[in-house]
């Protein structure tokens, strides 16, 4: 396929990126092999496939923080072999990684032209041309932000914005992103959508890996697929179903549907009442009985993952009161939570809730009333234990003594899942179950939830994904500007009804 | 906690500061006068011009522990090296305490090596060095006039090191402010990866910031051996805290990306006039330092406490959620969640 | 999904046992080198000599690597030594309830200040270098005012107080029964206890623990109260060693600790530490600092020998850990 002229006036007649036999080997892995693609120009191309597939190396590679061990390279037509990112920054490459790469505590302004701040005379920074040059970029993207503004108060979407910007300051020919919309509300991701329409009306090419496979359907031309360091296919998106293109990345038929529900809910396990935060919600009354999965849905910011924190204790909430069978719960401990039975999975599992140094047994048998410091540890009944929920969940480790941080996305989140399955807990309270998984361990983990709730566990969990909410939930709560606002049962819930609430139409 | 009162707390510095300027320059006898405030200028230029060279490193996520070290070093190869003609030695000095930032830039940078430690051990090897060269004696200084570089005054009694730590600060707060390099330097701070993703030269910026460290504790130590006439080598054991705690006190962090010439200043000025307003009522040196303990542990208690809430931060995008994912209402201390 | 051969695997678990317990080899090699340099260096004697000298550091650096694992610092434990014993000697235990004084009320006060510190960087948490720091020198001004910056002694201590330090058991001094009981108590503390576990916690994801139901801040007190411990168990030995006590004995006894656990391969950041490599890190010092004694070298070279062996153990070691994956 040839494309004519772009927006700039530019005659392309090759594609704008060739991997031609790509190799790539870490010690003793094969991380990709024999992988060779093409990426058109001004062409939106998704990248798909299992953790582990090879997505990221392959970015690293055309990034240039990595050399191929075998097979070539070609941008706009030339061979290229890059020692450091910023060459390939250079030649019209940008790539937003996962990790938000904004500097906090520097200016918008200063954010979007790191690197390359326009100067005045010897090595001074020309402050006005900055300001000029950066209000200018961001219009590109029909946005206005104050540029005075630190780039870390503003929301992950603006920030997002701002990693885009600096692409465009950089002039970038060709821009990467990885997992975009991974951590935005649907309002925000369809906002990132247009702008990436908009990158391509402007003569950008727009390579993008998701999990997300709605967003591949939504907004890619083509896709392709890998799978374990190999590429399996590269299809245009009019030609592919959703459950051709699981198949492709995983290998094998797995579609999710609704479990059925499972007779009467049970006694009522978890009340709250009137539990409000100031700034953050207000009249939070719901309950949750035994066996049942509720699911809270909602925009990014309407307060979900504050609600369930005040919970677990994890903040403190203001006024309100919670109740574990009829006991009431003293808030804003997690100690005391854990021993009235509630299990927290935090939405950050990085940042708050792995031990990223420690074994994947240690993460597991770790949640503690906070009694006993010098008690010997009983190391054979742990070991017991982990190993029971390291197959239960199916945990893919080298050992249970491997350090966590080696894990993938998927099973550390099973990690995490385990720890709390292991203290029976009567309320599991999951703050967005699958967020960064990849479609095999996103089935898992919600077959576990379904397994969990019908051995009597309520299971409360978060998330912004409509698909899950209404996969996964019994019934559903959403919550919007801090406040509950509609419920409904799960079975009887639709897309479109769960979504018009959310967004308060 | 009350609003303004959060907002005073975040202050503390700016307030403290003033507290001890009426405090000492209303209830100190003989605060203002000449022989006091050259006292006060010297001893807070002499800190201060390292402060401004470790201001650029911890800014830069950096730490560097050889700071006293090198004022011995520079102190005693200036001394010893008179007979060459004070430009000369003065020269040689500088140099040697350039390579000693070189040094631990390098280790920093090449070897991959922890700061503390990196420049712990520059520390150690340093201080090892000048003792072992002057078999730990004092190296008397040759040339009379060497003292004036130490005790000229200009203008009619502003002491010379003012008018060297002025002329730090000046550079400092220009090439952090509005030279790029500087900008570049709080990016490294910030977030290295995505310093260094964006084209910014992050290990040479190391090099040059440690570098810079050096060179200004080169400097202090050659006003040092100045006014003493002497080259000591056992001085500058406490100087790496003390600098520290002074860019600290100023609203740098450990993890870098924050602080300011101008805040370093306060710091450094709060410290310089506690000090010296112990001096002024007689306040035995003991009492000093227990003051000085004191004046940390209240300012960082205040700090946390203004600080509850965790203000700005970096999230994973799939791992994480919005620094502030909602408009946090007037006044709501602790609104924001997590 | 991950293809890896037997052989590679293999040899990357020697490896990596290897990358994990170096200290030891190290260790091994530097005594090797002196043994077949120096003929005075395997006898008996000797090798006593050096288990008691580096018992005081070795005590104190235990305390701080159980700090460090809590991914914190302790700066104040060298005035904390000194605190304790100044304390010791001004208690005059010239008759054994004075001598049990004198070393109670050490080991009470140095865990107070140990205390203090535990509870600012624990419920507030403060940054635990500038709380430290600020504590060293409150502690010193303390404690240079008490004794007036003179030197304090104790002339007629009874036999029991001298035998803290110049006893023997079975032919080992006691100071080195200390530091033997001190490191295996901290290490099955800190790796067969809860205990131990929670501190590891903290040290890796304070607020992963506290959501998990760490007490993070009765935790980092406790630390802070076992740095303060091993630096007053130090500060007596010291004082019933030497009797006659400038009141700046104590100064340099936090980098000295703070080398030994890093040749013992803690790392500053992310709390990860290990008592016995800290031990392992104690011995080396140890013995380098004999070996420079048994070829008479000046004392200042001696500082700087033990400056270049940090060094190049932590460069090797850093560059060492880049593999470790």
């Amino acid at each position: 396929m040839t494309s004519g002229l772009g927006n700039r006036g530019r005659a392309v007649v090759t594609p704008i990126l060739s991997l031609v036999n790509i190799g790539k080997r870490f010690g003793g892995i094969q991380a990709l092999q024999n992988v060779s693609l093409e990426v058109e120009d001004q062409e939106i191309h998704a990248l798909v496939g299992e953790n582990g597939a090879g997505k990221s190396t392959l970015i690293k590679m055309v990034a240039g923080n990595l050399r191929p061990d075998a097979g070539r390279i070609l941008f706009k037509g030339k061979e290229i072999s890059w020692h450091n990112p910023a060459q390939a920054r250079a030649a019209g490459i940008s790539v937003i990684y996962q990790e938000l790469t904004v500097i906090p505590h520097m200016t918008v302004a200063e954010n979007i032209f790191l690197g390359s701040l326009p100067t005045r005379g010897p090595g001074f920074v020309d402050w006005p041309a900055l300001r000029q040059e950066a209000a200018r970029t961001l219009a590109q993207l029909g946005l206005t932000l104050d540029l005075e503004m630190p780039a870390g108060q503003l929301p992950i979407g603006l920030q997002q914005m701002v990693e885009i910007a600096k692409s465009l300051a950089a002039r970038a020919d060709l821009i990467i992103m990885d997992e975009p919309t991974s951590s935005l509300s649907y309002h925000e991701a369809e906002k990132l959508w247009e702008v990436v329409r908009e990158l391509k009306c402007r003569g950008k090419t727009i390579v993008f890996v998701t999990h997300r496979l709605e967003e591949v359907f939504a907004l890619a031309e083509r896709v392709t697929v890998l799978r374990d360091g190999h590429k399996v296919d590269t299809e245009p998106v009019r030609q592919l179903t959703p459950d051709r293109l699981v198949n492709l990345m995983v290998g094998r038929e797995l579609h999710e549907t609704r479990a059925v529900a499972s007779g009467a809910p049970g006694r009522r396990v978890l009340e709250v009442t009137g539990l409000a935060r100031r700034g953050s919600f207000c009249e939070i009354s719901f309950v949750a009985h035994s066996g049942e999965i509720v699911g809270f849905a909602g925009l990014v910011g309407s307060g979900r993952t504050e609600v369930v924190r005040a919970i677990f204790g994890a903040d403190r909430p203001d006024v309100g009161h919670v109740m574990i069978e009829g006991k009431r719960l003293e808030p804003g401990d997690p100690r005391r939570a854990i021993r009235a039975g509630i299990g927290f999975v935090p939405e950050n599992r990085k940042e708050q809730a792995l031990f990223l140094q420690m074994s994947v047994e240690e993460n597991i048998v770790l949640p503690g009333s906070g009694r006993g410091g010098l008690r010997l540890v009983d190391q054979a009944a742990e070991l017991r234990t982990a190993s029971e929920f390291v197959n239960r969940l199916n945990i893919v480790a080298a050992s249970l003594d491997q350090r966590v941080a080696n894990l993938s996305g998927g099973n550390q989140q099973k990690v995490v899942l385990a720890r709390w399955l292991a203290v029976r807990p009567k309320v599991l309270i999951v703050d967005e179950p699958t967020r960064g998984i990849d479609v095999g361990a996103k089935a898992e983990i919600h077959e576990f939830l379904r397994l969990l709730a019908r051995q009597g566990t309520a299971i409360v969990f978060v998330s912004s994904e409509l698909s899950e909410i209404l996969l996964l939930s019994d019934r559903i709560l959403v919550m919007r500007d801090g406040r509950l606002v509609a419920e409904a049962a799960g079975e009887r819930a639709s897309q479109e009804m769960v979504g018009s609430y959310v967004l308060g139409l | 906690m009350n609003s303004r009162f959060t907002t005073l707390l975040r202050r503390r510095t700016l307030w403290f500061l003033i507290v001890l300027l009426v405090w000492v320059s209303v209830l100190g006898q003989g605060f203002w006068s000449v022989a006091n405030l050259q006292n006060l200028v010297v001893a807070v230029s002499v800190e201060g011009v390292m402060v401004m060279g470790m201001t650029i490193v911890m800014i830069g996520g950096g730490f560097d522990l050889s700071i006293g070290s090198v004022v011995a070093l520079s102190g005693v190869i200036v001394v010893k090296a008179l007979p060459l003609g004070k430009p000369v030695a003065v020269v040689l000095a500088l140099v040697a305490a350039s390579a000693v930032g070189l040094a631990n830039g390098t280790l920093i940078t090449r070897l991959r090596v922890n700061p503390f430690i990196a420049t712990l051990g520059t520390m150690v090897v340093v201080r090892g060095l000048v003792m072992t060269y002057t078999n730990a004696q004092p190296v008397p200084g040759t040339d009379p006039a060497f003292m004036s570089l130490g005790r000229a005054t200009i203008f009619g009694g502003f002491p010379l090191p003012g008018l060297i730590f002025v002329a730090a600060f000046v550079l400092s707060h220009m090439l952090l402010t509005y030279l790029k390099i500087g900008r570049e330097v709080y990016a490294l701070g910030g977030n290295e990866e995505s310093a260094r993703s964006s084209g910014i030269a992050t290990d040479r910026l190391k090099m040059l910031s440690y570098a810079i460290c050096g060179f200004t504790a080169g400097i202090s130590g050659i006003v040092l051996a100045a006014r003493l006439n002497t080259g000591s080598p056992i001085i500058g054991e406490n100087t790496a805290l003390n600098v520290i705690t002074a860019v600290l006190l100023g609203g740098a962090s450990l993890s870098g990306g924050v602080g300011s010439a101008f805040g370093s200043l306060g710091g450094l000025l709060c410290i310089g006039l506690l000090g010296n307003g112990l001096n002024l009522f007689d306040v035995p040196a003991y009492y000093q330092r227990i003051a000085q303990g004191f004046l940390l542990l209240l300012l960082v208690v205040l700090e946390r406490l203004a600080n509850r809430s965790p203000q700005v931060s970096t999230r994973t995008v799939a791992d994480g959620r919005p620094a502030s994912g909602e408009q946090p209402s007037a006044g709501a201390a602790g609104g924001l969640s997590s | 999904m991950r293809r890896r051969d037997p052989v590679s695997r293999q040899v990357s678990r020697v490896s990596a046992l290897v990358g994990r317990e170096w200290v030891w080899l190290v260790l091994v090699a530097v005594m090797v080198l002196l043994a077949t340099t120096s003929s005075n260096f395997l006898t008996t004697g000797n090798l006593l000599n050096v288990l008691r000298q580096v018992s005081i550091v070795g005590i104190v650096a235990i305390g701080v690597v159980v700090v460090l694992i809590s991914s914190n610092f302790d700066l104040s434990v060298g005035s904390i030594l000194t605190l304790a014993a100044v304390v010791s000697v001004q208690m005059q235990p010239v008759d054994p309830p004075r001598t049990l004084l004198a070393i109670l009320a050490p080991l009470a006060l140095g865990c107070t200040v140990g205390a203090a510190n535990g509870l600012i960087i624990g419920l507030l948490r403060a940054n635990s270098i500038i709380v430290t720091v600020g504590m060293q020198f409150v502690v010193t001004g303390c404690v240079l005012l008490y004794v007036a910056g003179q030197h304090v002694r104790v002339d007629n201590a009874t036999p029991f107080y001298f035998a803290v330090s110049g006893g023997y058991l079975f032919g080992i001094p006691v100071p080195v029964y200390l530091f033997l009981l001190v490191t295996t108590l901290c290490h099955l503390l800190m790796t067969r206890t809860l205990f131990g576990r929670y501190v590891r916690a903290i040290g890796g994801n304070a607020e992963a623990a506290r959501l998990v139901g760490v007490p993070v801040a009765r935790y980092v007190l406790y630390a802070y109260i076992i740095s303060a411990a091993g630096a007053s168990v130090s500060g007596i030995i010291l004082a019933s060693r030497v009797r006659n006590l400038d009141p700046t004995v104590g100064i340099g006894y936090e980098f000295s600790a703070l080398t030994a656990v890093v040749l013992g391969g803690a790392r500053l950041s992310g709390g990860r530490g290990n008592v016995l490599h800290t031990f392992a890190g104690v011995l080396i010092l140890g013995v380098v600092a004999n070996g420079m004694r048994l070829f008479n070298l000046p004392f200042n070279m001696q500082l700087l020998v033990q400056g270049i062996i940090l060094v190049v153990a932590v460069a090797l070691g850093a560059s060492a850990k880049v593999d470790e994956r």
